[in-house]
């Protein structure tokens, strides 16, 4: 967790259980950015990352009295916000097949190479890369390339978030990779040298 | 070994996801492995793309907005039950302490009344295998001084009394053998040697032990005399 440290989220963790509204707020400013990340690198759109991330945080709030305090607080709101990107996938998945006759690629669209992306700025090419990128994977593979290359999270920490063995995490990092490496090649134009 | 082995490996070579013993075997094997050293430039290339995306993170528009919206969506703080309240009570420190001194008085109570009261029955005991050796001497007169027999209308609830109940008084007297005697062992308390009574009760008849009792009713105390059986 990047704004506060552990101490400070248990703290508020605690008064929030309390029902101390001022200590949640603080509790959301310090978490809220972190759970759009991983929300807007899943799902590939800012105003569905925006309504997960709130829909967390009222989960939150509603079943804080069941929460662990032994587990990371963090790793208890991340397994809630991946678990929502997830029914938005699913929800996605119904809706495309319901409307595929009518979503048919007509066009297509210029994506910048990674390597130029201003690493400061906020970036709507950033979004369409990753979206190129990920579409491609099974939702498994997504997920775990995102929590793991994206977010940069322990291994350990995303076998948590997704219930998922560590094992099983490898393998399914290292089919994500094996994809998104090729893609960037074909698609990015990162040559590949020959032996 | 196969390269398809190594190039798995190459593709999980960030901290925590090989061995040490892996990342050694992958080491030695690129040291030999054109072709997998090929391989791993091209994955470096790629990880070059993913790095810049990971540091390209997304930052939210307005995050002030997002939190306001957030804090207005949910829902009222929930009231406390009075379960809740209680189990909330219970689980501060100082009533915890509170208890475990509780439990520690009570179980402590409990052993000192227990340790006492098997002194005491050892004391009584004691004193019941002391009484048990006490010689009767035949013809000798005993005497019960109870206030408790103060009270009693006439002799046939003298009867009533527990240590008598059994032993069948005569009309005339309160004789009693010195063998049934000996098995009043847990009244010795009652008994005392033998001084001249007030009330000795082989000679008297009814009416005079009537008149007797009758008389001890208004004063103080009882006395009633066992005598040797057949005096």
């Amino acid at each position: 967790m990047h704004e506060t440290s552990d101490q400070t989220t248990r703290q508020l963790v605690l008064r929030s259980k309390e029902g101390d509204l001022a200590a949640f707020d603080k509790l959301v400013r310090g978490c809220q950015s972190y759970a759009y990340s991983i929300a807007v690198h899943l799902l590939c759109d800012e105003d569905e990352a925006e309504e997960v991330v709130q829909e967390s945080f009222i989960r939150v709030w509603t079943y804080l009295h069941r929460y662990d305090q032994r587990q990371k607080f963090t790793t208890w709101l991340y397994r809630i916000v991946t678990n929502l990107c997830l029914d938005h996938f699913r929800a996605a998945k119904r809706r495309s097949r319901l409307f595929s006759s009518i979503e048919e690629d007509d066009h297509v669209e210029t994506i910048a190479d990674p390597q130029s992306l201003d690493p400061v700025q906020p970036s709507d090419e950033m979004i369409r890369i990753v979206k190129s990128l990920t579409d491609r994977l099974p939702t498994k593979q997504r997920l775990v390339f995102v929590l793991r290359d994206l977010e940069d999270l322990p291994v350990s920490e995303v076998s948590e978030i997704t219930r998922v063995s560590v094992a099983s995490i490898k393998t399914n990092l290292h089919y994500a990779r094996r994809t998104i490496r090729a893609l960037l090649e074909t698609e990015y134009g990162i040559k590949r040298v020959e032996p | 070994m196969s390269c398809e082995r190594y190039q798995r490996m190459l593709h999980l070579h960030r901290s925590g996801e090989l061995t040490e013993r892996e990342e050694a075997e992958l080491r030695r094997h690129l040291h030999i492995c054109e072709r997998c050293s090929v391989e791993r430039e091209r994955i470096e290339r790629a990880d070059l793309s993913i790095r810049r995306l990971r540091e390209t993170g997304p930052t939210l528009r307005d995050p002030d907005r997002l939190t306001r919206s957030i804090l207005e969506h949910i829902p009222a703080p929930r009231r406390k039950g009075f379960v809740d309240r209680l189990l909330d009570a219970m689980l501060t420190p100082a009533v915890r302490h509170a208890s475990a001194a509780f439990v520690l008085a009570a179980v402590g109570s409990f052993l000192f009344q227990y340790y006492s009261t098997l002194d005491d029955l050892a004391n009584l005991e004691q004193k019941l295998a002391r009484g048990s050796q006490t010689q009767f001497v035949p013809g000798v007169i005993y005497s019960i001084n109870s206030n408790t027999l103060r009270n009693l209308p006439d002799r046939r609830e003298l009867q009533s009394l527990p240590f008598l109940k059994e032993y069948p008084v005569s009309d005339d007297s309160f004789s009693i053998t010195q063998r049934r005697l000996r098995s009043l062992v847990p009244f010795l308390d009652l008994l005392s040697p033998a001084t001249p009574s007030l009330l000795h009760a082989a000679g008297l008849n009814k009416k005079q032990i009537d008149a007797v009792v009758g008389f001890l009713q208004k004063n103080a105390t009882l006395s009633f005399t066992f005598s040797k059986e057949g005096v």
